[in-house]
């Protein structure tokens, strides 16, 4: 009893501890660009520039589209996969919602080598057509828009699906009992009732296109949005300019969540949800269920085959495929390049490492949260979790500038080192991209445990080190592997803060691809893309393991 | 097919060995029928082929001489109030009640009477713009029959209506419902797998046992001419003795006797059944006393409380009983 008397009431020292370091890593770089660019020529500059506004207003302009299209791609999809029973339906239904999870760029250049002008699709209409040149230039706008709505689908299937799970079958039944033709049914049931899903799925789509740099960087040609435009200016060596210009994306971002929480409102299906959700129609008649299985086959190609391009271009060695529609050659020399050349090895061992690293560090910050915020009675709870989710409301571009900022001064009494240019500070910027996601895994996993099973370990005599060994821990462990898993993919595959913060000593495979793209390796770059698909797959299946 | 609601050799085949049906059966205007059986007994199947929310197999299903088998639920104006209620948690109260008229076209002042008449039905007057999830269950359950009574529907199905409500307030809501249905007079079909709900709700009762019709009548005809082995036990109390113990009771070979409790007397030793009391159990008025018998079956009686003692020898004489071939009929 004593003991846990004095745990309790020293839990205060650790919950200021653990606020001042969150503090320190993910507040404390924002404030000092956003310190640094309150800097009057930079301001006037970004207030005179037309480019600078035009960049602000396409963030803005692309994510709200990106949006419209992820829901007319996303939501279609999910009532065919949730509602409608059809052969492979449910190894479908799940992979379809792969490319969320995995990198982005990936996702990228996948898109490139399938769309791109000299991607298999303009190669083969060039063949069949005879075309003299590409029969497009995938660049600009359209492009961007192609590859968000191709990958930001996957929020809406996901959410919509669920919202569907979680409906409650007698409400459509009660419906059609008072009267309600299908039209009526959906518009004024299954709609008002799905409208939370929908809208957490608009939110989350808005606020990864927001942060996209990928697609910008890799398809905008000239068309700028904020994340390339910072990176331009920094490139260029306009240091204050891009503070000022992170500092306005900052503010886009958070206005953007501010004002879609608004319409998310509370969720209503929570008071009544008791029923079960509707039975899967069994499609009775071939024609339709034919019709429908092949519409099921064709959308979950059409949305896969760009991961499964990239798998066909890492098997082209270099320099054999030049005008065919088809790659001639196929074989296994550029996986064989990547463990045989020391500088190839090294991009690999590198991400593997550093996300290793980072994730550590995450789950250690994430568990001591998650005991201080679910269990113990302390000070600064909102705090600590607020502070934990920030780095989601902010761009990766705007942390990657705010760490480059802070950390590129020798101020040891303003708690400032020089680490830029360090092995420390890739690991750093992964770690705090991570808390959120991590931080989420594992806080609502602690808040799923009965406190009963460590007040009966208590009670039988465990001490602290040992409750949470034989008790806690073994607990956790769905919720510390889901967080987990998600830290360690997200780190391995971040391109947006490395291309800003990596040296040539701990470059990541994503630059590492990116580098081989200039020098026309396409197959060294996909084979990479695929190594980095297949780890990303493997960790999140380990993950998502009960 | 004169009745007011026609189940016309109904039947559903979900797999070689669950089969619904073929159920025959008419229901008279105005009349409530109880549709009685054990779990997975085909009753709530039934109710939603009434609903149209299922396709039978065979058969069909007529309202007012009307075929409606083909008909989907939205044309069919058949009202149906949800085991958990399933009202919209999206729309209050008024819209909750209003949804059934909004389709029916009925527009401005007319609507907002209809819901406030169906309200005051059910004893909810003023309750328009309340939320759904501030309701107790009672209320919901009432809000859910107002909603399914507004559009004026020819059938009102209930699935398990009293079943989410506190045991304490089940009976009186009980004798309120009937009050209600018989005060609309609209003819209603509900499910319920407690026999005293049946009896207290509906006119008659249907029972069901593994998809199949075992009997339609009035709770005495049930309980006292039980037209099978499954319904004078599912029905009531009874015993059930076969061979010696059957014929003790003056049964010929081969036949099941059913007896109730309160059909049994405690006489003085001599023909009859004879055992031992091993049990006694004070209920009040009366008392269950167990009586194990010498060929060792178990025998309940209800009789007096000071009728006989634990361990007290006895010989049992029915008053009634009922016999019925091994097979399940009536003999």
């Amino acid at each position: 009893m004593i003991g846990a008397r004095t745990v309790r009431r020293r839990s205060t020292l650790p919950a200021v501890l653990l606020t001042l370091l969150l503090a320190w890593l993910v507040l404390y770089p924002i404030l000092i660009v956003v310190a640094d660019a309150a800097h009057g020529e930079a301001l006037r500059a970004f207030a005179g520039r037309g480019g600078e506004w035009r960049a602000l207003w396409a963030s803005v302009w692309i994510s709200l589209a990106s949006v419209a299209l992820a829901a007319f791609v996303g939501v279609p999809l999910a009532f065919l996969f949730e509602w409608f029973e059809f052969p492979g339906r449910k190894l479908l239904g799940s992979l379809i919602a792969l490319p969320a999870v995995l990198p982005p760029f990936v996702g990228v250049i996948a898109f490139l080598f399938l769309y791109g002008e000299s991607g298999f699709v303009a190669r083969f209409l060039q063949f069949v057509f005879r075309f003299e040149g590409a029969p497009w230039h995938l660049q600009g706008p359209g492009a961007i828009l192609l590859v968000h709505a191709y990958s930001m689908y996957v929020y809406f299937y996901l959410f919509t699906r669920a919202g569907l799970a979680r409906l409650d079958g007698a409400m459509l039944e009660a419906a059609q009992a008072l009267g309600a033709n299908r039209g009526r049914t959906f518009l004024r049931v299954i709609l008002p009732l799905l409208k939370p899903s929908l809208a957490g799925a608009a939110l989350l789509t808005f606020m990864t296109s927001l942060g996209s740099f990928s697609a910008p960087y890799v398809f905008g040609g000239g068309f700028r949005v904020m994340t390339t435009q910072i990176f331009a200016s920094k490139q260029n060596g306009e240091l204050a300019l891009a503070m000022v210009e992170t500092v306005a994306l900052a503010a886009i971002a958070l206005l953007g969540l501010a004002l879609l929480r608004r319409t998310e409102g509370d969720d209503i299906l929570v008071g009544l949800g008791k029923g079960t959700a509707p039975r899967r129609r069994i499609l009775r008649r071939p024609l339709v269920r034919t019709g429908t299985t092949l519409v099921g086959w064709g959308l979950a190609t059409l949305l896969l085959l760009p991961h499964l391009t990239l798998i066909l271009v890492s098997l082209v060695p270099y320099a054999t495929w030049t005008t065919e529609a088809l790659p001639p050659v196929l074989s296994f020399v550029n996986y064989g390049r990547l463990l045989a050349e020391p500088e190839r090895l090294e991009p690999l061992v590198n991400s593997l490492w550093m996300a290793a690293a980072s994730t550590l560090a995450a789950v250690a910050i994430a568990l001591a949260a998650g005991w201080l915020v679910v269990r113990r009675r302390v000070p600064l709870r909102r705090m600590i979790e607020g502070l934990l989710a920030l780095p989601w409301a902010l761009p990766g571009t705007v942390f990657a500038v705010a760490l480059a900022t802070a950390f590129s001064v020798s101020a040891p009494l303003q708690l400032r080192w020089v680490l830029v240019g360090t092995i420390v500070i890739l690991p750093l910027a992964y770690l705090v991209r991570n808390l959120p996601v991590t931080g989420r895994a594992i806080l609502a996993g602690y808040r799923q445990l009965d406190p009963a099973l460590e007040e009966a370990a208590a009670s039988l005599g465990a001490g602290a080190w040992r409750t949470l060994r034989r008790v806690t821990l073994p607990q956790l462990k769905p919720a510390l592997a889901a967080g987990a898993s998600l830290a360690f993919v997200g780190a391995l595959g971040d391109f947006v803060t490395s291309i800003i913060l990596y040296t040539y000593r701990n470059r990541p495979i994503a630059m590492e691809i990116n580098a081989a793209l200039r020098v026309n390796e396409m197959g060294v770059a996909a084979a990479f893309g695929v190594v980095l698909m297949v780890v990303s797959a493997v960790v999140l299946g380990i993950g998502a393991r009960r | 097919m004169s009745a007011y609601l026609a189940l016309d050799g109904l039947g559903v085949r979900f797999s070689p060995t669950v089969t619904i049906g073929p159920v025959s059966l008419g229901i008279e205007r105005g009349e409530i029928l109880a549709l009685l059986g054990p779990s997975g007994s085909g009753k709530t199947t039934l109710l939603r082929l009434l609903a149209g929310f299922e396709q039978p197999d065979t058969g069909r299903v007529a309202i007012e001489g009307e075929d409606v088998t083909a008909m989907p639920p939205a044309r069919r104006r058949v009202g149906m109030v949800f085991q958990h209620y399933a009202l919209f948690p999206h729309l209050d109260v008024g819209d909750n009640v209003a949804f059934g008229i909004e389709g029916q076209g009925e527009g401005g002042r007319g609507k907002g009477d209809v819901v406030a008449q169906a309200l005051a039905l059910v004893d909810l007057t003023g309750f328009e713009r309340r939320k759904v999830q501030e309701l107790s269950g009672g209320q919901q359950q009432r809000v859910a029959l107002a909603r399914a009574l507004a559009p004026a529907p020819r059938v009102l199905l209930l699935d398990e209506p009293l079943s989410n409500l506190d045991p304490s307030l089940r009976e009186r809501t009980r004798r309120e419902l009937r009050q209600l249905v018989k005060r609309v007079g609209i003819t209603a079909v509900f499910v319920t797998h407690e026999q005293d709900e049946a009896f207290d709700l509906g006119d008659r009762i249907a029972v069901l046992n593994a998809g199949q019709l075992e009997q339609v009548g009035t709770p005495e005809d049930l309980y006292e001419r039980p037209a099978s082995l499954f319904v004078g036990t599912f029905v009531g109390r009874a015993n059930v003795l076969r061979g010696a113990a059957a014929r003790a009771l003056g049964v010929p070979d081969g036949q099941v006797v059913l007896v109730r409790p309160e059909q049994l007397r405690f006489g003085a030793t001599g023909s009859g059944l004879n055992g031992v009391v091993t049990e006694r159990r004070y209920t009040g008025a009366a008392a269950f006393y167990l009586v194990t018998t010498d060929a060792g079956d178990r025998v309940e009686v209800l009789a007096e409380p000071g009728a006989a003692r634990v361990g007290d020898r006895v010989t049992l004489g029915a008053t009634r009983r009922l016999a019925f071939q091994e097979g399940g009929e009536a003999a």
